[in-house]
């Protein structure tokens, strides 16, 4: 008998709730290691809930999270802080950039706040990657959305993750877009060796995963 | 990309209101240390022009104005006193030395004083050329009198009658400029000093030949001209009309300082004036107008740190989605705390560099605009230990307008910051 590949994101019994109302109800997904996956849901069925509680930046009302090995229920709030800045990747849904600071400094700003050294040739290997290396000294403001987008993508893979989360990166794109953005994640997290979890309610993009989990929404 | 660079690419986004935080705050900072070295510098030249000087004694009228006039010539005299006083006062027992001064003319409204060289070697004055005068109407310049009248030695000029300028001149009594002063930081630099006789003999007053032994050898450098003063004696009296200024007093004994004075003031026509007590009212005067100055800049320090709390608010609400943001990349609470902190001490120290940059810089602007501060010392290059005061207060101001906003970026709710998508 084959022994169970290894679960990069393990989620037991999770509940969330805000006071009393329930938001968002998991009762086990595994994602292994390397394994793209797709978290699907209308408006209002958890999805930006489930990601923001694998990434600790809240806490589950009930159940248990563990990604790479650790369980976050067993980290203080600094070392959970720590762990999202070295092991996770995170592309917002409104793909927010630090206004003041350029796009080479926003990636510098990710390594530094994640503790790493500031490592020059990777930041420039990964902006030429996502096709934005002559853009490095402009500022947010100056670029399109499609170079927000790439930008978004880079900063979340300049330290390495082991887990990338994406919030609705297609929402508000047309089709040819939408499948550029995809293409550009998938790729760029194979290339880093990333697990990638999209959260969408974006049906166009399911057919670029394997393996999903569907969201109801509560009442 | 340190915290520190995060935080002056912030401060360089917000241009405008950067500038203007740093300039409210370099105000109120630069205003009080050019108070400071003001009051410093005219403090120090109060008790430096009154070092040694027990007593005054002159005519009748405001003690105040007796010490401004004699010590500080800053005012008009209260009046005369006969010249046999200084021979009175000079015998008795309490009291060490007695100078006398004559007033009533000047060169281009510095005053010509009438008296002993004591007066010069009383501050320490030596000459930088020339000698001390020998005979009537050889005057010695003070070194600022020197330099705004261009007058050498031997240059000759008339006296104006009267303090001010353009007073009528005493053209039949011109004045030979026999010695210069070097600068000795005290009144003496803005005087022209020569013997009583001549101020006497300018107004029509007989005088008495001096004894052979008053004269100063002439024809010495200026280096052996030092401690010609230990030799000088008054000139005797012959007419009545001989009168002095004022007497300027060093006691022999503590004990003179509680007898002397009623002495004085029982004497018809005499007023006896402490340059201690004297000083002690005119700078608590000043102190007035020093304390509603230093209050108005620190209510623009004050003004400066409630700007600063409400730049820093209003940039931490633009801003919470970036902190949110930084959250997810790692940031714990506490960095994003610091952060703000250190955006506003970077805004309190750069307020603090360019208000000391200010005051010094305002200092030496004044000192070179105006002779009369100039004179006092004033200097942007010198400093005073209140500064210190003054910087940590502004530090102070700087870390409690942030420490509200750095609080809130510390509690800031990562989840409803991202949810609320703004």
């Amino acid at each position: 008998m084959a022994a169970p590949s290894t679960a990069l994101l393990e989620i037991n019994s999770l509940v969330r709730r805000y006071g009393d109302r329930t938001v968002l109800r998991v009762d086990a997904w595994r994602v292994p290691a390397a394994r793209h996956s797709l978290v699907l849901g209308a408006s209002g069925s958890g999805k930006s809930t489930l990601l923001h509680l694998i990434a600790g930046l809240i806490s589950p009302s009930e159940g248990q999270i563990t990604v790479s090995g650790q369980r976050f229920s067993d980290l203080s709030g600094r070392e959970r802080d720590a762990f999202r800045g070295r092991h996770l990747g995170i592309v917002l849904q409104n793909l927010h950039l630090i206004g003041a600071l350029s796009l080479r400094d926003n990636l510098r700003l990710a390594q530094s706040l994640a503790g790493r050294a500031i490592e020059p040739d990777w930041i420039a290997q990964l902006l030429d990657q996502v096709g934005l290396i002559s853009l490095a000294r402009q500022k947010p403001e100056m670029l399109s959305h499609g170079e927000r987008q790439r930008a978004a993508i880079a900063r979340a893979l300049v330290n390495r993750p082991t887990l990338l989360l994406a919030d609705e990166p297609t929402s508000a794109l047309d089709d040819d877009n939408a499948h550029n953005v995809m293409e550009l994640l998938l790729r760029q997290a194979t290339l880093s060796g990333a697990t990638l979890i999209v959260a969408t309610h974006d049906q166009r993009i399911a057919p670029h995963f394997d393996d999903r989990l569907v969201l109801e929404a509560y009442e | 990309m340190s915290l520190l660079g995060l935080s002056l690419a912030y401060l360089r986004m917000r241009l405008l209101g950067t500038c203007l935080n740093l300039l409210l705050l370099a105000l109120g900072v630069g205003m009080i240390v050019l108070l400071l070295l003001f009051s410093a510098k005219l403090e120090e030249r109060l008790t430096r022009d009154a070092s040694g000087l027990d007593l005054v004694i002159g005519a009748k009228g405001s003690p105040l104005q007796l010490i401004l006039s004699s010590i500080y010539h800053l005012d008009i005299p209260t009046g005369n006193i006969p010249f046999s006083e200084v021979q009175r006062w000079r015998s008795h027992d309490l009291v060490e030395t007695v100078i006398p001064l004559a007033l009533g003319d000047s060169l281009g409204g510095f005053r010509i004083v009438g008296t002993e060289p004591a007066y010069a070697g009383h501050y320490g004055a030596s000459l930088s050329e020339g000698r001390f005068w020998d005979a009537p109407f050889e005057a010695v310049l003070g070194s600022d009198v020197a330099e705004r009248t261009n007058l050498g030695i031997g240059d000759r000029f008339f006296g104006n009658h009267g303090l001010a300028p353009g007073g009528p001149a005493h053209s039949d009594h011109p004045y030979e400029v026999v010695g210069l002063l070097i600068p000795s930081a005290s009144v003496l630099d803005r005087l022209v000093l020569t013997d009583v006789d001549s101020v006497w003999a300018a107004h029509g007053i007989e005088v008495a030949k001096r004894h052979d032994e008053s004269k100063i050898e002439p024809g010495g450098d200026a280096d052996q001209q030092q401690e010609p003063y230990a030799r000088a004696v008054a000139p005797q009296p012959v007419d009545d009309r001989q009168a002095v200024t004022a007497l300027l007093l060093s006691y022999r004994t503590p004990l003179a300082a509680v007898q002397l004075p009623p002495l004085v003031n029982q004497t018809k026509g005499l007023q006896a004036a402490a340059p201690a007590l004297e000083m002690a009212r005119l700078l608590s005067m000043i102190g007035i107008g020093v304390d509603a100055i230093r209050g108005f800049s620190l209510l623009l320090m004050a003004t400066a740190g409630l700007s600063l709390f409400i730049g820093l608010t209003n940039a931490l609400q633009a801003r919470r989605y970036d902190l949110a943001v930084m959250r997810t990349m790692g940031a714990s609470p506490s960095i994003l705390f610091v952060q703000l902190l250190l955006e506003g001490m970077l805004l309190a120290g750069g307020g603090v560099v360019l208000g000391l940059l200010l005051g010094h810089g305002a200092a030496s602007l004044l000192a070179a605009s105006f002779t009369s501060i100039e004179t006092l010392g004033l200097s942007g290059f010198a400093w005073v230990a209140e500064e210190a005061y003054v910087v940590a207060l502004a530090l102070a101001v700087g870390l409690v307008a942030a420490l509200i906003p750095a609080i809130q970026a510390y509690r800031t709710d990562i989840a409803a910051v991202l949810a609320s998508g703004r």
